[in-house]
């Protein structure tokens, strides 16, 4: 049973100029769909596009072209201030680096009511309520309300992060990255307060990350990036068990487990070469330098996203070919 | 970039000479009509401002002339900064040198002894240089040195004894700001890891200042020599007429106060431009030291 | 087995009625649980508050600033009030000065030339006159010298020195039937003066003269002895005006120079560097924050303004627009915005990029509240710093501008202009010198200090240190 998509993407892409002819294609001609309380996992190496994607859903970036439909109203255009307003009622982003995302100079209770300031959301009566209440949510404690962020680790303030993000009750959460600076420890606790709260709330996540054994824990689907393009799209169960795609294959082979003896017997499918540069990049699948399986037809032309009998949406053209 | 600067600095100059209501030639009741006639006609004084302008522009760029000090008649203003150029840029060079020297020196053991005596001691030294203004320095280094112990000379300009008392006054200042500067560029050295790394290489103590403390701690600094050399060349004007050099400065101060148009004109170009010459000098030099920047 | 503090004798054994357990709530544990909660600001003041160099330097500026508020209201005289009678004063609290009658009329003394009929043509300098000697008691306000008559010669003349080594000033010269003069040019207190008197003749002036040693009483005009006291009376004694830091080459009082010259010099010392700042701030902060080709642009310009010789241009724009405080300021501001416009621009730069930023947008915050309370909080650390800075170099830079004679104009006073002032008497009159000097060093000193100073607590790396 599917639920309706909260978001549409079509074919979105996102250059970023570096010289007079020369163009970072960051996300390059993307098409899926967000659905409504699912959890959606983001995955692929530094530099593959992912959190440019998660930012150009939430609007801090322009898109150079393409469409991205949220809850059936087209925002791909820039928002004016009073769209802004209402959209981040509806959309809000988790950031990555506790350290930097929290203004060292704003008390805690600020910073979590800085949205619902913004928007007009609480009452003035209703504001140290709130904030006391979202503190509680989180893990926190209402005391900490006036203290200042540098009096708190990392696992709490990605707490003050996410409560901050949630106070404005939003539909759709970005995730950039939450755990990925936090201690193994920690992000256990993070991700499990993520997961009760989407439960609670009927949240929607994408979920970006490069942790894939905790990404096929969280999601329900994933999508694994590579170099600006989606890959391989599917449940997590079936691209973490049953990866089609050559560079799937390749990430989840190289992910270790915590089982000696399973490690020793494992075959890996490694894969040659550095990560190519995503600046003014050749035609034809983005893969094709460093594929075991590479062809001819892999040099000069794009694949097409391919469905396999399973749901899997795979783009290669040793999938393509076979139809 | 750089001659752009120029450019706007001479035509900048030009204008605000010309601003001042009144022909400069007028003020010279000495003259006779016959040459104010002359000279009116070689400078175009009598012409429209642009073509002023333009041969103003031509005969400094394409012919090196600077034109003729209008206070002290036919004396060409080349003339001028050729025959005093040598005291000027002697005494800039030795007080930069010392400077220099001295600055980096006293940073290094500073830094090296961190706390320590030798660091408060250079501390205190660094910010009253930064805090004394060279004239009173001067005046100060004068009474002490030349009236009172009688071992250097008061003022003139001949030997090397003469030009110790100025040096320093000048350069105490950037010695000061160097020193600061080094110390601080040393400590942060200190703590990236590079320099734990050669430690746990076992080079000696010595082989790791100087290899890698010194080395690493110059670089930040090296980019303050421009507009430290700034400091000194217009330092120089105070000093030079303290100390009775007959160099550059003492003439530029003295055009100011005459309104000696051609003059300030003349040298103020000639100042900008070799003080853009020093930031290009300084910045070709950054590169052959800091492989970093040769990339770029 | 390691002995720890706790087991120093081996027989501690905590129990567990020792330990009770504590709840979050707990008020009375905030401050034993955790550090207070202290905001940036707070924490960076503290900090600051330990450095004791800083706080003295800012207690400095504070007492300077007031000391040049009220002492000049409260000294009653004008820092260009001149005594010419009372110059190159030593520091005192009033001197007894005798006031004179003010009725003294000189009556030049004349004698009969004795030509002598006999006597051969002179062939050489003329005998000095003999028996030089003061007439009455010699004042400052004038002394009056009589000698003995020499015959057949052109006339007298008077030379007057404050050393024995020279010969001295030629006063003036007296015709051959005169045998008295008297000296009332600028005479000062406290000084020795010798008096040389020859004859001259178409030879010359007569050698082997005597050195006539005065030493005049400090002595005053009735009238000017009212302009102190209104009842004073001549022939009486009164106090000068006391001159706590003594009087410079016109009489001025050096105390009311200095400081009304501390009120020039500060004001140009905040005043350019707060308003090139302030348009630093702007400029740099529109530049960072919209980043591309505006901020290419508007760099590029302050690369131009920036390389040009800063100095220079202020002495250009001074001798064109004048001298004076406001084209001082002006000039100023107009050379070192760039610098201070380079340095924020940086600091917008690198917390645009901060991720706070990014999530106060995301968050529905307006561009305004944005700045006010995102950016500039953040920035006004670096600006504060740059602040106090500044202000030296200010006042380091109207100094060395007076100095060469441009700067501020007369009757207006500064540091710069008294300290010009002193180094034309330094040799004879070093305190002239000496106190606007020291005047000017330790303010850029304690400027520098507590610049230094909050540069140091403003810096989280040193966050908590101590």
């Amino acid at each position: 049973m599917r639920n309706k998509p909260i978001v549409k993407v079509q074919n979105l892409t996102k250059k970023f100029r570096l010289g007079r002819k020369v163009f970072l294609h960051a996300v390059d001609d993307l098409s899926f769909e967000i659905n409504e309380t699912e959890i959606l996992g983001l995955v692929g190496e530094s530099g593959c596009g992912k959190s440019t994607l998660g930012r150009l859903i939430i609007k801090l970036h322009e898109p150079t072209s393409g469409k991205i439909d949220f809850n059936g109203t087209d925002v791909s255009h820039k928002l004016s201030m009073a769209e802004r307003r209402k959209f981040s009622r509806d959309v809000q982003l988790i950031f990555q680096d506790p350290y930097s995302s929290l203004n060292p100079r704003m008390t805690v209770k600020d910073i979590i009511a800085e949205g619902p300031d913004s928007c007009g959301l609480w009452k003035s009566e209703e504001r140290e309520k709130k904030v006391a209440f979202w503190l509680e949510r989180v893990g926190l404690h209402a005391s900490h309300a006036s203290r200042y962020p540098h009096e708190f680790s990392g696992g709490q303030r990605q707490r003050i992060g996410i409560a901050r993000a949630l106070a404005l009750e939003p539909r759709l959460v970005i995730c950039d990255e939450p755990i990925s600076a936090l201690d193994v420890s920690v992000q256990a606790q993070i991700v499990n307060l993520l997961k009760e709260l989407q439960r609670e709330r009927d949240l929607t996540y994408l979920f970006i990350a490069h942790d894939l054994s905790m990404v096929r824990i969280i999601c329900d689907r994933m999508a694994v990036m590579y170099l600006g393009k989606i890959v391989e799209l599917g449940t997590s169960a079936q691209v973490y068990d049953n990866p089609q795609h050559p560079y799937t294959k390749a990430l989840v082979s190289s992910n270790p487990i915590p089982d000696p003896e399973f490690e020793q017997k494992r075959t890996r499918s490694l894969i040659q070469g550095e990560i190519g540069s995503p600046v003014n990049p050749k035609p034809g699948c983005r893969f094709a330098p460093r594929c075991p399986h590479v062809m001819d037809i892999c040099r000069t032309t794009d694949p097409v996203d391919t469905k396999t009998e399973a749901g899997q949406v795979v783009a290669c053209h040793l999938f393509s070919q076979k139809k | 970039m750089a001659v752009v600067t120029l450019y706007l600095v001479a035509t900048a100059t030009f204008i605000l000479m010309h601003a001042v209501p009144g022909n400069p030639l007028q003020q010279e009741k000495a003259m006779s009509a016959v040459i104010r006639q002359n000279l009116e006609e070689k400078y175009g004084l009598n012409k429209p401002l642009l073509q002023q302008y333009t041969t103003y522009m031509s005969n400094m760029f394409l012919k090196a002339d600077f034109g003729i000090s209008f206070k002290q008649v036919n004396r060409p203003v080349n003339k001028i900064i050729a025959e005093h150029f040598m005291p000027s840029a002697t005494l800039g060079v030795m007080a930069l040198f010392g400077a220099l020297v001295f600055g980096v020196i006293l940073g290094v053991f500073a830094a090296l002894n961190r706390n320590g005596i030798p660091d408060m001691f250079a501390m205190v030294l660094a910010v009253l240089g930064v805090s004394i203004p060279s004239f009173c320095l001067a005046y100060f280094l004068q009474h002490i040195f030349a009236l009172q112990l009688g071992i250097l000379p008061v003022g003139g300009w001949g030997g090397f004894a003469e030009t110790l008392l100025p040096a320093m006054s000048l350069g105490m200042i950037v010695m000061a700001s160097m020193a600061r500067l080094m110390r601080s560029s040393m400590l942060e050295v200190v703590q990236q890891d590079y320099m734990k790394t050669a430690k746990a290489k076992g080079l000696s103590r010595l082989q790791i200042i100087l290899k890698h403390q010194i080395r690493n701690a110059v670089l930040p600094v090296m980019i303050y020599f421009g507009p430290l050399f700034a400091t000194i060349t217009t330092g120089s004007f105070v000093i030079e007429s303290i100390f009775g050099i007959p160099g550059l400065g003492q003439f530029f101060v003295n055009a100011v106060n005459e309104l000696d148009y051609t003059v300030i004109m003349g040298l103020t170009v000639f100042y900008s431009g070799f003080t853009i010459l020093i930031i290009l000098v300084n910045d070709l030099l950054l590169a052959v030291v800091d492989p970093r920047i040769r990339l770029a | 087995m390691n002995k720890t503090a706790a087991q120093n004798d081996g027989n501690f054994n905590p129990s567990p009625d020792l330990f009770v357990p504590v709840s979050i709530d707990d008020q009375s544990l905030d401050g034993i649980l955790g550090r207070p909660s202290i905001s940036y600001w707070q924490d960076a003041w503290m900090r600051l508050r330990r450095n004791k160099t800083a706080i003295v330097s800012a207690l400095y500026i504070v007492v300077l600033s007031l000391c040049a508020i009220i002492i000049p209201m409260s000294l009653d005289y004008s820092h260009d009030q001149q005594e010419i009678w009372n110059k190159h004063s030593p520091p005192s609290f009033g001197e007894d000065v005798y006031v004179d009658s003010g009725d003294y009329v000189f009556q030049p003394k004349t004698t009969e030339q004795v030509i002598d009929e006999s006597a051969e043509a002179a062939i050489d300098v003329p005998a000095s006159p003999k028996n030089v000697r003061v007439v009455g008691e010699p004042r400052t306000t004038g002394i009056e010298i009589e000698w003995d008559q020499v015959s057949g010669i052109d006339g007298y003349r008077v030379y007057r020195s404050i050393s024995t080594d020279t010969l001295g000033i030629p006063l003036d010269d007296v015709p051959a039937d005169r045998i008295n003069y008297f000296d009332t040019s600028s005479l000062s207190k406290g000084v020795t003066y010798y008096y040389v008197i020859t004859a001259f003749n178409m030879f010359g002036d007569s050698m082997d003269t005597e050195i006539l040693t005065v030493k005049p009483r400090f002595a005053i005009q009735p009238d000017v002895a009212r302009a102190i006291d209104p009842n004073a009376q001549p022939g009486s004694i009164i106090k000068t005006k006391a001159h706590y830091l003594g009087t410079d080459y016109l009489g001025r009082d050096m105390l009311a120079r200095i400081m009304i010259g501390a009120r020039v010099s500060l004001f140009i010392g905040f005043a350019a560097p707060i308003l090139y700042i302030l348009f630093g701030i702007i400029y740099g902060s529109v530049s960072g924050y919209f980043g591309g080709l505006v901020d290419d642009l508007m760099m590029r310009i302050t690369d131009i303004v920036a390389t040009v010789p800063e100095l220079l241009v202020i002495i250009i724009l001074q001798v064109v627009l004048g001298n004076g405080v406001t084209t001082l300021i002006i000039a100023l501001v107009a050379v070192s915005w760039a610098r201070s416009a380079r340095q924020i621009r940086g600091e917008v730069l690198r917390l645009r990029e901060m991720e706070f930023v990014h999530a106060a947008k995301v968050l529905g915050t307006g561009f305004f509240t944005i700045v006010a309370r995102h950016l500039l909080p953040n920035v006004m650390g670096t600006v504060l710093v740059l602040l106090t800075l500044a202000v030296p170099s200010a006042i380091f830079t109207e100094a060395f501008l007076s100095f060469i004679g441009l700067g501020i104009e007369p009757p207006m006073t500064s540091w710069g202009i008294v300290t010009k002032e002193g180094a034309a008497v330094f040799v004879t009159y070093p305190l002239e010198l000496l106190i606007p000097s020291l005047m000017i060093c330790l303010t850029m000193l304690a400027f520098n200090l507590l610049g230094d100073g909050l540069r140091d607590a403003l810096d989280p790396k040193l966050r908590g240190a101590k």
